[in-house]
């Protein structure tokens, strides 16, 4: 079988399998809370068609939904977060283009592009997520600080990941 | 038609993501149709087995077994305590009714109530004494949240071991939540801290009648919803209605810690009152069977119909 398709869908579950069982149960000040299961989606290939970016947001989303019990929240930030990526990577070309660039990752594109790539990411999804999940919106200002806590939890996170096991690819 | 073949393809993602999202709000908008599914929830066998595991890695796994037979153990003890306290409270009330009648009511009560302190001095502080008529199934849980606006727990019994769908769940501190779906060997529990449910429930010092319902901020808290009498202090226990079928009656839901008379809501209070359950460790809970809802429920049904 293709080496592009098992990749793919290892990751996913490497990805899935962390965030439910280990980090799911992460919630810095009860309010920082840490997705990385982000990640997966934001670190697909390149070529990556819009079609299966969909598909398997949908389908990251879904599973990660039946673990915290919240029935689509996670499965429709997902898919627009993966509507999404690829109108924010042409904004985000660099001025060299993604010449043998095969994912998005830091060691290949750089840590500030990669910080600027998965915060604004990030940033995007926990809004969403917030913003679907709350009902109340006399939350929201507790809402806000905590899209920006986990958002910064989620980037450090995903950033330790990407130094200890993206690095010589 | 070969345009509209050609228009379909080009917008073939963006049909392929509304279609998606559809789903989704479809999901999110109808929870409880989704409840219903069980597969789709943590009850679902494959996600309740590997939440086992990771419980079993977490939990100090040598003292496991030993607090789980303490727990059946413990279970076992509380509903043949409260069994026997029905029946001396029945034997009392019968001698006391024998005795004479030159006791007024009042002494008779006030004796009845010394006999019954006599024996089991403080019922407050051993509630599950009081829930006599219910069987008690001990569960573990094996997932919780309580940052969430909508949490849900997961326990490790499921129908095989009797949970049906609608049970009360408690912990011996006070109340916890209710039974939303259930495979054969998990369940998942919709918790008090769940901005969608509602407990009736009472102050237990008047009998003034009120609705539990929490507003998704904190969870050591909760609001007290509809109470228009004026008679509500700080400091009163807040208990389970005795008109609810799913806990037992009269049990420990909270203690209203703040009262506002000047509420947007018209002649409604705004009541804030803290949870006698603690959610960060709770760690067992019991499933409460009632063993004469089914009676209950098919006297209510006989009534309707006529």
């Amino acid at each position: 079988m293709n080496s592009s398709i098992i990749t793919p869908v290892i990751s996913f579950f490497i990805y899935w399998i962390l965030q439910v069982l280990l980090f799911r149960n992460v919630a810095l000040f009860d309010m920082a809370f840490c997705f990385v299961y982000v990640g997966f989606l934001l670190l697909l290939p390149l070529e990556t068609s819009l079609t299966s970016l969909l598909l398997l947001g949908f389908a990251m989303g879904l599973a990660v939904d039946i673990f915290y019990d919240t029935a689509g929240v996670h499965a429709a930030t997902m898919v627009i977060i993966a509507f999404i990526r690829p109108s924010l990577l042409q904004f985000l070309r660099p001025s060299g283009g993604y010449d043998n660039v095969e994912s998005p990752t830091l060691s290949k594109l750089g840590f500030n592009w990669f910080i600027i790539y998965a915060g604004i990411t990030l940033l995007f999804h926990h809004s969403i997520l917030f913003l679907i999940q709350g009902s109340n919106f006399s939350l929201w200002f507790s809402n806000f600080f905590s899209i920006l806590a986990s958002t910064v939890l989620s980037l450090f996170v995903l950033v330790i990941g990407q130094f200890l096991f993206y690095r010589s690819r | 038609m070969k345009e509209l073949i050609n228009f379909l393809y080009r917008f073939r993602n963006f049909l392929l993501f509304l279609l998606l999202e559809g789903v989704c709000f479809w999901l999110i908008i109808n929870h409880n149709t989704y409840q219903r599914i069980v597969v789709l929830t943590s009850a679902s066998s494959v996600v309740g087995t590997s939440l086992d595991m990771q419980n079993w890695i977490t939990t100090r796994w040598n003292l496991k077994d030993e607090n789980e037979r303490l727990l059946e153990e413990n279970a076992k003890l509380h509903s043949l305590l409260a069994s026997q306290i029905r029946k001396n409270q029945v034997n009392d009330t019968l001698a006391f009714d024998k005795i004479d009648s030159s006791y007024s009511q009042k002494e008779k009560d006030s004796l009845r109530f010394l006999s019954l302190s006599g024996k089991f001095i403080d019922l407050d502080s051993m509630q599950l004494l009081s829930v006599s008529e219910y069987q008690l199934i001990p569960a573990k849980v094996i997932k919780h949240s309580y940052l969430l606006e909508r949490n849900f727990l997961t326990i490790n019994k499921g129908s095989k071991q009797g949970i049906k769908k609608g049970m009360g769940v408690i912990t011996d501190s006070g109340i916890v939540g209710k039974v939303e779906a259930v495979s054969n060997n998990y369940a998942t529990i919709r918790s008090i801290l769940h901005i969608d449910y509602q407990v009736a429930s009472q102050i237990k010092r008047n009998g003034v009648n009120a609705t539990t319902q929490w507003d998704g901020t904190d969870y050591r808290n909760s609001n007290l919803l509809y109470t228009s009498a004026k008679d509500i202090k700080v400091g009163d226990t807040v208990v389970t209605s005795v008109e609810n079928n799913f806990y037992p009656k009269e049990f420990l839901v909270g203690y209203i810690e703040d009262v506002k008379f000047t509420s947007a809501k018209g002649n409604f209070n705004e009541v804030r009152m803290r949870l006698a359950t603690d959610f960060t460790t709770l760690s067992y809970v019991y499933v409460i069977e009632n063993q004469y809802k089914s009676e209950i429920d098919s006297l209510e049904e006989i009534t309707i119909e006529k």
